[in-house]
C-alpha cells in the first residue's frame, strides 16, 4: 500500500499538496463568506493566461502565472470599485483571462501548457516544491496575524471600516495572498479544478461548523483529506490526480449534506417523542 | 458633554435635495429617535455624521473636532440595518461576533487576551445574551440578532452608538426590549444613542427627544427633554 512513497515524486507531489491544501480553504473560507466564490474561476483562468506567456516569453510559468493572477485580482478590485457589482468585476476579469490563455496558447503548445489545465502534481520541479513551500508558510503566517480582521471584513465590511480596521490595507494583503496560492494550486491541482478546492472544503465545514475557527479548522481537515485521498486513488487508479481531488470533494460534500438532513430528522423525531 | 453637533448642514444627491439647514446637537446621556418618511434623508444624517458622505454645506462636529479631520471613530459605534441579512449563515458564535468589536482596538498583529474576554462577557451580560453565547448567531431570532450586534458596539466602551432601524424585521415585544436595552444604557451608563426609525409609536415612549425630518428639513417633535 504505502509503496506509493518510495518515488520522490509522490513524496513531492504530497508535501506540496498538504501544504496547499492547508492554505486554499484559509483563503477560500474569506471568499466564500464575502460571496466572491467565483473569484478562483476568474484567477485560475487569467494564471492560465500567465502559464501561456510564461512559456512563450520563456519565462517559469509559474511565476506567469503568479504575475497574471496578482494583476487580476487587483483589477477585479478596482471594477468591483468603479461598477459595484462584485459579479460583473469577476466575469470581466475571467473573460479576459479565458481570451488571452486561448490566444496565447496556441503559441505555447506542448505538454507543460496542458498540465496547467487539469494540474500535474506528480510532475512539479523540487524548485516548484520550494515556492510552494515558500507561500504555503508566507499565506499562514499572514492569515494567522490578519485572522481577527479578516473575519469582521468577512462579517461585515462596512461595520469594520466604521469601526477603525484598516479595510483597505487587509483587503491589499488578501487580494495578494489570493492571487499567489491560486497560481501556485493552478499548477498542482490545475487552473481548472482550484476553485473547486477553495470552495468545495469550506461549503462541507460550514456545514458542521459550530463556530468560526471551528469552520475553518473543517475545512482545512476536509481538504487534506481531499488532497491525501485524491493522491491516494489516482495514483492506484490511474487517473488524474486533479480531477480526482475535485470529484472526491463533490462526493463528500454530497454525503455531508444527506447526512447532516438524516440526521437532523432523526434528531427533531427524538425530541417531539420526548416531548410526548 | 456635547458629542454631534450639526450646523447648517445640507446635502444633495446629484440634483436631488436631501437635507437643507440642518442644526441639531447630541450630548451625553441622550436618546434621539430620528424619524421621517421612507426617503426624508434619515440614513443619509447617519452616513454624514459617519463620514461616509460629506456635507455640500455646514460642518459636523464630533467631540468638538470636525468631522472630516476626525480619527477617533472607535467613541461611535454604528448598528447597522438588518441583523438578520448579515448574520444568517454566518459560522460564528454570538461571542465571536461581539468579540470583533474590540478588533481595532486590539490592533493589528495582535491578539485577543483574557481581559478582551472578560469585556465581552460583560457586553453580553449587559445585553442579556450571555446564556447564549456559544450559540451560531444566525440561529438566533431577529431581536436576538439584533441584541448581538448591540453587544459588539457596547464591547467597544463608545460614547455614542447610532443604530440604523435596530426594530426593523423584529416582533413588537423585541421591539420594546431594544427601546429598553437602550433607553436603560443612555440613562445608566450616560450612553448617548442616536436612532433612525420609522416606528414613532414604540420609540416615543422611550426616547428623551426626536428629531423629526420632513422633506429635507428638521421638525423637533413636542417630546423635548433637551434643546436642539
Amino acid at each position: 500500500m504505502l509503496s506509493i512513497f518510495s518515488y520522490e515524486f509522490m513524496r513531492r507531489a504530497f508535501l506540496t499538496g498538504i501544504l496547499l491544501a492547508v492554505i486554499v480553504p484559509c483563503i477560500g473560507l474569506v471568499v466564500v463568506l464575502k460571496r466572491l466564490s467565483m473569484i478562483g474561476d476568474a484567477l485560475s483562468h487569467t494564471a492560465l493566461a500567465g502559464v501561456a506567456l510564461g512559456l512563450v516569453l520563456g519565462i517559469n510559468p509559474v511565476l506567469g502565472a503568479m504575475g497574471a493572477c496578482i494583476v487580476s485580482a487587483f483589477g477585479i478590485e478596482a471594477i468591483r470599485k468603479r461598477l459595484k457589482f462584485s459579479e460583473t468585476s469577476i466575469a470581466i476579469i475571467m473573460s479576459a483571462g479565458i481570451g488571452l490563455a486561448g490566444v496565447l496558447s496556441d503559441f505555447a503548445r506542448g505538454a507543460n501548457f496542458n498540465s496547467f489545465l487539469f494540474g500535474s502534481i506528480v510532475a512539479i520541479s523540487s524548485f516548484e516544491t520550494l515556492i510552494a513551500t515558500i507561500v504555503s508558510v508566507m499565506v499562514m503566517l499572514a492569515f494567522i496575524l490578519l485572522y481577527k480582521e479578516l473575519f469582521y471584513i468577512s462579517l461585515d465590511e462596512r461595520g469594520a471600516r466604521l469601526a477603525g480596521v484598516p479595510v483597505k490595507a487587509v483587503n491589499f494583503i488578501f487580494t495578494m495572498l489570493t492571487a499567489v496560492t491560486v497560481s501556485i494550486a493552478s499548477r498542482t491541482v490545475g487552473a481548472l479544478i482550484v476553485s473547486s478546492l477553495m470552495v468545495v472544503p469550506v461549503a462541507c465545514a460550514m456545514q458542521l461548523g459550530r463556530s468560526f475557527k471551528q469552520t475553518l479548522v473543517f475545512s482545512v481537515a476536509f481538504s487534506v483529506f481531499f488532497m491525501v485521498a485524491g493522491l491516494f486513488v489516482s495514483y492506484y487508479a490511474g487517473l488524474k490526480p486533479g480531477g480526482t481531488i475535485a470529484l472526491l470533494g463533490v462526493a463528500s460534500f454530497c454525503l455531508v449534506s444527506v447526512a447532516k438532513s438524516v440526521f437532523t430528522k432523526i434528531l427533531r423525531l427524538r425530541r417531539q417523542e420526548a416531548n410526548g | 458633554m456635547e458629542i454631534i453637533k450639526a450646523s447648517g448642514i445640507s446635502f444633495r444627491y446629484g440634483d436631488e435635495p436631501v437635507l437643507s439647514n440642518i442644526d441639531f446637537t447630541v450630548s451625553t446621556g441622550d436618546f434621539v429617535a430620528v424619524i421621517g418618511a421612507n426617503g426624508a434623508g434619515k440614513s443619509t444624517m447617519l452616513k454624514l455624521i459617519l463620514g461616509e458622505l460629506e456635507p455640500a454645506a455646514g460642518v459636523i462636529e464630533l467631540f468638538g473636532e470636525d468631522s472630516r479631520k476626525f480619527k477617533d471613530w472607535p467613541r461611535i459605534g454604528y448598528v447597522p440595518q438588518s441583523a438578520y441579512s448579515k448574520l444568517s449563515g454566518f459560522p460564528a458564535t454570538v461571542q465571536e461576533i461581539v468579540g470583533s468589536g474590540l478588533y481595532s482596538k486590539i490592533g493589528l498583529f495582535r491578539f485577543p487576551n483574557e481581559s478582551h474576554r472578560e469585556r465581552v462577557r460583560w457586553a453580553l451580560d449587559k445585553t442579556g445574551m450571555r446564556p447564549f453565547a456559544k450559540k451560531l448567531a444566525g440561529s438566533l431570532s431577529g431581536g436576538q440578532q439584533q441584541r448581538v450586534l448591540i453587544s459588539r458596539v457596547l464591547v467597544a466602551n463608545p460614547d455614542v452608538m447610532l443604530l440604523d432601524e435596530p426594530a426593523s424585521g423584529v416582533d413588537a415585544e423585541s421591539a420594546a426590549s431594544i427601546y429598553d436595552l437602550l433607553g436603560k444604557m443612555s440613562r445608566e451608563a450616560g450612553l448617548a444613542v442616536v436612532m433612525v426609525t420609522h416606528d414613532m409609536a414604540k420609540a416615543k415612549r422611550h426616547v428623551s427627544r426626536v428629531l423629526q425630518l420632513d422633506q429635507g428639513s428638521l421638525v423637533t417633535y413636542p417630546k423635548t427633554m433637551s434643546g436642539t
